[in-house]
């Protein structure tokens, strides 16, 4: 069983003033399942672009099969079976699944110009799925599936083009706990059937259930690889980030100070009269299913949804936020989940995202002070570690860690008393993971409240003093951290039974 | 290392695409200065100067409209609206300043009206501007019925005709409202929140700027500004013209996206947008004078407009994230 489908050997490849590649060499036997780790930056990605024929390498040497491949199209890689599914999906939403499976390979009733067979195309289609979910219907549109479903889709579609190495980025970032769960089946099942399967994860727990071996990447190189049986976590953490982690979750629990914020039966989008406090140095987790409502509950205190009741009280004073100008203006700061779509002014400058929600503070006579602004700059990437060339760099070249630095940066400068993070650990790297952990701690020394939304449960028990637990739009329990655990957490989190 | 990095990145925001238009925009001036011995001359540039004063006005708050990541095809009929405004009310006697100011306000008038629709109406710009240009259009007819409306007033004539010293008025105007625009895209807190708004919406409205009020400021902005191209034209050609202006805004956005400034918003430039302006009236200019009919022209402008986007495409594409 363990002969070789793939070896990448020697692979470098360079960006203009960048060092992407360094001599890679992987190996990936038939059937296995090889987790692929490394923090943001490390060049994961581009060796799977490489691999995929979305980037030619500049060096190096790829045999593939027995044979050496060079100079191909993504599309003749998937035709000849190496498959891979980006963590952002890029599914036809407005097509069917069937269309989605078959994209190129629509059946025609006679000939190449005669019209879709679409009885067979949806015979075909359902043919494919069926062999990893009965879940869905191929007459569906993609859009209307969820995320989970989404990826068993692109999975057929690769399935439909007689795969054999399958390549997954990050395939679970989106999904919830059962969701996950099943993926992880599925992507065992395909390995059992002799599909080799790269898998790409910032969840330790998921490549330690799934993978066969573990490749780590830093910094552009291949560093080591491990069988997974014969090592532990902090092991790979460790080849990870090139240096031991102190403790990852250092919050203390501090005596809590004053009352800062008081929600009264908010009501708005998805959140149905929820009611909670929050105090000077403490961090309010709030937990939940994806579509539980936290994110309403956190938009209508920022005055990003209207409320259609309910009151916030800041320090005992009575407050409305009609937008978030308002709710800045009473020292309330958002760090949103998507810092992509909703964070980030991608093609501008780090100085330019940080200054930006205190920008009429920095005008002076009708001008900008830019000197003062560019110290502001100084200081945010010194104080928060970003890694970036400059502060005029482009936050579209930063890793995903370093992005979510600069939108921290930029509520920080705007000295809130309660902050806002929403999912803030989502798809970045252990090492930036820890840092934001850390610069939580240290705000809550210096009496800011957070609140925080994630989606991983161990953030939450490890990090949060109190946990408000939402389902389906209401508040079904309220759990110290020391009575939490993730069993009482779930049962909550799923109606509180 | 990262030395290297930044200058790219230079070239990447903007400066590259402004680069390639001013030599661009040299090199066609020697070969039409080889091609046609009357081409290069003082009164030749100042005359090209002239011709590009009035569309070059809009440009430059068209520009931040597109920066706003907006778009308004509006000012063509704007242009025509005003102008026939100022004649009329000129021939009824008003005074100069007052017929002036009650043009300009029409054009605020159709900026906040356009303004209106694509911020909290949430219109397309493209649609919500293109059915104000028809109506816009329409009511410039209406004033006068259709008729043409000759304005003798020397005084109002010469704010498009007139001197001081050497230098055609209309130009001072123009240098006045380039030097204006790009103080306050670049220098003030309003023109971050333009490139803001442009660059994000959604970030930006959660980072506390008042994304709908950025983009009605800058679409009043670009219809006083169009209004008061209008003005100058009828004041330059003598007569309010309900056709005036006809097409000027394709050649506006087209001067906008030569000098650099995107489609989509985020990103721009006024004095691109200037060297994209001199550089299409330079074009008219010189192949006029080659005797080379105006329906080559058109093509030529199109295809000059073709290659510059697809030389900034392949440029940005080369310079991509990876």
């Amino acid at each position: 069983m363990s002969e070789t489908i793939l070896k990448m050997q020697g692979i470098t490849k360079r960006f203009p003033g960048v060092l992407a590649l360094d001599q890679v060499t992987i190996s990936l036997n038939r059937g296995e399942v090889l987790a692929l780790v490394g923090e943001n930056g490390a060049g994961k990605s581009t060796l799977l672009k490489i691999l995929s024929g979305a980037y030619t390498k500049d060096e190096g040497v790829i045999e593939y099969d027995g044979k050496v491949i060079e100079g191909y199209t993504p599309n003749e890689a998937i035709d000849m079976g190496i498959s891979i599914i980006y963590q952002e999906l890029d599914n036809y939403g407005t097509l069917t699944v069937a269309e989605n499976i078959l994209v190129n390979a629509m059946p025609k009733k006679n000939g190449k110009f005669s019209p879709i067979d679409w009885k067979e195309a949806y015979k075909r289609a359902d043919e494919i799925i069926r062999q990893i979910t009965d879940e869905i219907d191929v007459t569906a549109k993609v859009s209307t599936l969820t995320a989970a479903q989404q990826q068993l889709v692109e999975i057929a579609k690769a399935m439909s083009r007689n795969m054999k190495v399958l390549i997954m980025d990050e395939p679970t970032s989106a999904l919830n706990r059962v969701e996950t769960e099943q993926l992880l089946k599925i992507v065992q099942n395909l390995a059992k059937q002799g599909i080799s399967i790269i898998y790409i994860s910032h969840r330790m727990d998921e490549i330690f259930t799934l993978s066969d071996r573990i490749q780590v990447m830093r910094d552009g190189k291949s560093v080591s690889d491990f069988v997974t049986a014969k090592t532990d976590e902090e092991t790979i953490v460790r080849e990870m980030v090139g240096r031991t982690l102190d403790s990852m979750y250092p919050h203390v629990k501090q005596e809590p100070g004053e009352c800062i914020l008081k929600v009264n039966h908010l009501t708005c989008g998805k959140a149905k009269d929820v009611s909670f406090n929050l105090h000077r140095g403490e961090i309010l987790g709030l937990f939940g299913l994806m579509g539980a409502g936290r994110t309403s509950v956190v938009r209508g205190l920022f005055g990003d949804l209207y409320l259609r009741d309910g009151s916030i009280e800041i320090l005992g004073n009575s407050i409305k936020n009609r937008s978030p100008k308002d709710a800045i203006h009473n020292k309330i700061a958002y760090v949103p989940n998507e810092r992509k779509v909703e964070g980030l002014m991608l093609t501008d400058s780090v100085r330019f995202n940080i200054s930006i929600a205190v920008i009429n503070s920095l005008q002076k006579h009708f001008k900008v002070d830019k000197k003062a602004e560019k110290k502001m700059a100084d200081t945010w990437v010194e104080k928060l570690g970003i890694r970036t060339p400059s502060p005029e760099t482009r936050v579209d070249n930063l890793s995903g860690g370093n992005q979510q630095k600069v939108v921290i940066a930029r509520w920080l400068q705007t000295s809130p008393d309660i902050l806002i993070l929403n999912d803030p650990t989502r798809g970045i790297d252990v090492g930036a993971k820890a840092e934001i952990y850390s610069l939580m701690e240290d705000l809550c020394r210096q009496g800011i409240g957070i609140i925080m939304i994630s989606s991983e449960l161990q953030e939450t028990l490890s990090m949060a003093d109190r946990i408000l637990v939402m389902s389906e739009g209401k508040v079904t329990g309220e759990v110290p951290r020391e009575e939490a655990t993730q069993e009482n957490l779930m049962k909550l989190a799923v109606g509180g039974i | 290392m990262e030395k290297s990095l930044t200058i790219r990145e230079r070239i990447k925001k903007g400066g590259g695409s402004e680069i390639t238009i001013c030599i661009a925009y040299i090199g066609l001036c020697i070969i039409f200065s080889i091609l046609s011995p009357n081409f290069f001359s003082g009164k030749n540039f100042i005359n090209i100067g002239i011709y590009s004063a009035i569309m070059g006005i809009t440009a430059a708050a068209t520009t931040l409209v597109l920066i706003c990541g907006c778009i308004d095809i509006s000012v063509g009929a704007v242009m025509g609206l005003t102008g026939m405004i100022s004649a009329l009310l000129l021939k009824a006697g008003v005074p100069i300043v007052v017929a002036v100011l009650i043009a300009l306000l029409a054009g605020a008038a159709v900026g906040t009206i356009n303004g209106l629709l694509v911020s909290k109406g949430k219109i397309v710009p493209m649609i919500a501007t293109m059915a104000t240009m028809s109506i816009i259009r329409g009511i410039a007819y209406l004033t006068n019925n259709g008729i043409s409306i000759v304005v003798s007033n020397a005084k109002f004539n010469w704010l498009g005709r007139g001197y001081v010293g050497p230098i055609p008025f209309i130009l001072i105007i123009m240098a006045i409202v380039y030097l204006g625009m790009f103080y306050l895209s670049k220098y003030t807190a309003y023109g971050r929140k333009l490139y803001a708004t442009g660059s994000n919406q959604r970030a930006g409205y959660l980072a506390g700027i008042n994304t709908d009020g950025t983009i009605l400021s800058v679409y009043i902005l670009n219809g006083v500004f169009a209004g008061l191209s209008g003005i100058l034209m009828a004041a330059q050609s003598g007569a309010g013209l309900p056709t005036a202006g006809d097409t000027y805004e394709m050649t506006i956005i087209s001067a906008c996206v030569l000098g650099g400034t995107s489609i989509n918003g985020g990103k721009g430039n006024v004095w691109g947008t200037l060297v994209g302006v001199l550089l299409l009236t330079t074009i008219s200019n010189g192949l006029t004078m080659l005797s080379i009919s105006s329906f080559w022209q058109q093509i030529i402008k199109g295809t000059i407009l073709l290659a510059a986007v697809l030389i900034d495409a392949w440029r940005g594409g080369s310079y991509k994230k990876v």
